[in-house]
């Protein structure tokens, strides 16, 4: 079959929904959700499990860890750094501290949405712009760019929290940073689904104009393609996609960066092919990592606490593995 | 090109990089062919070809390509009236080196070649896969189609090169020093592809190049740049072809060649000073 990793990866995805609406403090069993989708359910109240909260939860976080996972490849691929991801660039910490900031202006929740894409945008843009500043190798300068940026939205974010209400806003701004997706229904999805629909097909359409970049900026142009707009309209699509589970979900870190390493790890470098097994990944990855951050303990905990631990043991199993195979300086 | 090209001409091009003016006033014309780019080191050649494809640097003048109508009538195109995908068409570029980023199987990246003719949001289909393994299959190169553009030869790749300027159908190749990183055998492999192609498909191409022996052996014309400035420009069926080129070199290199008939037929050899 043409697609077959796509396929085995969407397969994957389709049993982790299922399977991990099984877990939770309410169990269901394989058997009850047949019965819910079948309509021959007898009780109400799991099927309100069921369809209100589980499937809600898990259609959310697999679109914010397919999102991150995307615009993580998309970053890497378009500034050709194998090290850059939403959060290294300051994106995620741009549009951060952009909700953040809508949040205590109470604003509403499409106000939140757009001022962290803006400052996500701003964030990511004055990244790359610094990295040019900066000068020196490409590689390391966009790291340390990013660096410099995250710093900047860090005191921007510390000075909206000292601003804050302490005993009504602040806890919740701390929480809500660390990830969590406790608050995720049916209305925060169809809020945030059609801008992020929009954001994938456009990178998907650019997918093959996106390996052409890969040649160098100008080579591609020499082909004909306007690296330029391409960069910038691939760049804003990623963001969205940040921007938009940074609103309602916080900061989930790591996601962006191991996601993408991992399907390079297991099915080759090929961008075509790892674009929708990389969206797929992130779902999976997200949807797992959640439901280990709702039911390890009885409270649930910050979602980045797992994504950040898991993302340290892969990142440091791709690393040693690239050092055996010997391509650690390429 | 269905017409078939027939000149490639530069005029009054200025280029600058940064503030530094690089390149003087170069005016040419080539005929179809191969045309070899002289100069030493820093001369400007790679600026020329850059220019020429409008990436990057800013520059003055005009590059036009003369294309021959059905009807026998000839017409100029101007390039730099087009867009960026429209010049695409009319030239493509072969760099020194494959970007270290690129990963990608030969037969999509021979595929690239088509990007001028696909639409903003058009990914390459069935047809474009097709024309691409066409083309691979008439440079008899096939078999390269699912290997790696970085984890083939260095030989191997300047064919695939070859291969997506085909697909592109331009009607002038420019080429930074293709023959650079090959071995003797290859260098000499790739000009026999290489000029073989030209014909084959009625294009021209520009090589920049190093070796004089080389470039005597497989080019039609040479354009000499020295100092950013056009020095002149020989043409093989010049009467005085032999000693211009020599005096040529000797300007450029401070080094005398004679030429030398040997069996296999005429070569150069280089004078001991």
């Amino acid at each position: 079959m043409k697609h077959r990793g796509f396929w085995v990866m969407a397969g994957i995805l389709v049993l982790s929904v299922l399977i991990t609406s099984c877990i939770g403090r309410f169990p269901l069993t394989l058997k009850e959700i047949w019965e819910i989708c079948t309509g021959t359910m007898q009780e109400a109240v799991k099927e309100d499990v069921f369809l209100k909260i589980r499937l809600s939860r898990a259609f959310f976080v697999g679109m914010t860890g397919a999102g991150l996972a995307v615009s993580g490849l998309v970053y890497q691929e378009l500034l050709q750094n194998p090290l850059v991801s939403p959060d290294v660039l300051g994106v995620s910490g741009g549009a951060c501290a952009g909700a953040v900031g809508a949040i205590l202006m109470g604003g509403s929740a499409l106000a939140v949405q757009a001022s962290a894409l803006a400052f996500g945008l701003l964030a990511v843009f004055l990244t790359i712009a610094l990295s040019g500043l900066i000068g020196g190798q490409r590689t390391v300068n966009m790291i340390l760019a990013g660096i410099v940026v995250k710093a900047v939205a860090d005191a921007i974010i510390m000075g909206f929290k000292y601003f804050a209400d302490p005993s009504r806003q602040l806890p919740s701004i701390d929480y809500w940073m660390m990830g969590s997706f406790h608050t995720v229904r049916w209305t925060e999805v169809r809020m945030v689904l059609p801008v992020v629909i929009a954001a994938f097909l456009v990178l998907w359409l650019m997918r093959w104009k996106l390996q052409v970049m890969s040649l160098g900026e100008e080579e591609a142009r020499s082909l004909g393609i306007p690296a330029g707009r391409v960069k910038f309209i691939c760049i804003l699509a990623a963001t969205v996609l940040v921007a938009s589970s940074v609103s309602v979900t916080g900061v989930v870190a790591w996601t962006g960066l191991i996601v993408p390493h991992m399907v390079r790890f297991f099915t080759g470098d090929n961008l075509m092919k790892n674009f929708g097994i990389c969206g797929c990944a992130g779902a999976v990855f997200m949807i797992w990592a959640d439901t280990l951050a709702r039911s390890l303990t009885a409270a649930e905990i910050p979602v980045s606490i797992i994504t950040s631990a898991a993302g340290a043991v892969f990142l440091l199993a791709v690393l040693i593995r690239r050092r055996k195979r010997g391509e650690a300086d390429t | 090109m269905s017409g078939g090209t027939v000149k490639l001409s530069a005029e009054k091009l200025n280029v600058w990089i940064g503030r530094k003016k690089i390149l003087n006033d170069i005016s040419f014309e080539c005929r179809l062919g191969l045309v070899g780019l002289l100069g030493r080191n820093g001369s400007g050649k790679t600026t020329l070809i850059k220019a020429m494809l409008n990436l990057g640097c800013r520059h003055e003048g005009e590059v036009s390509v003369e294309m021959q109508k059905e009807g026998g009538e000839a017409v100029r195109v101007r390039l730099s009236g087009l867009s960026g995908r429209e010049r695409a068409r009319y030239m493509a570029y072969v760099p020194q080196e494959l970007h270290s980023w690129a990963h990608c199987t030969v037969l999509d990246f021979v595929v690239m070649g088509r990007s001028p003719y696909l639409g903003w949001l058009q990914n390459p289909g069935k047809r474009d896969y097709n024309e691409a393994g066409e083309v691979l299959e008439a440079l008899g190169i096939s078999f390269l189609e699912q290997r790696y553009m970085d984890q083939i030869s260095g030989g191997e790749r300047k064919m695939a090169y070859l291969a997506r300027a085909r697909v592109q159908k331009a009607a002038w190749m420019l080429l930074d020093e293709p023959a650079a990183g090959l071995d003797f055998g290859r260098q000499h492999q790739f000009f026999e592809d290489l000029t073989k192609c030209l014909r084959e498909s009625r294009t021209g191409a520009i090589v920049s190049i190093h070796d004089p022996v080389l470039a005597y052996t497989y080019c039609d014309q040479f354009l000499i740049l020295k100092d950013g400035r056009m020095e002149t420009m020989l043409s093989r069926e010049d009467e005085d072809f032999e000693d211009m080129y020599l005096l040529q070199l000797e300007r450029l290199y401070g080094r005398r060649a004679v030429f030398a008939d040997t069996s296999e037929g005429r070569t150069m050899i280089w004078r001991r000073t």
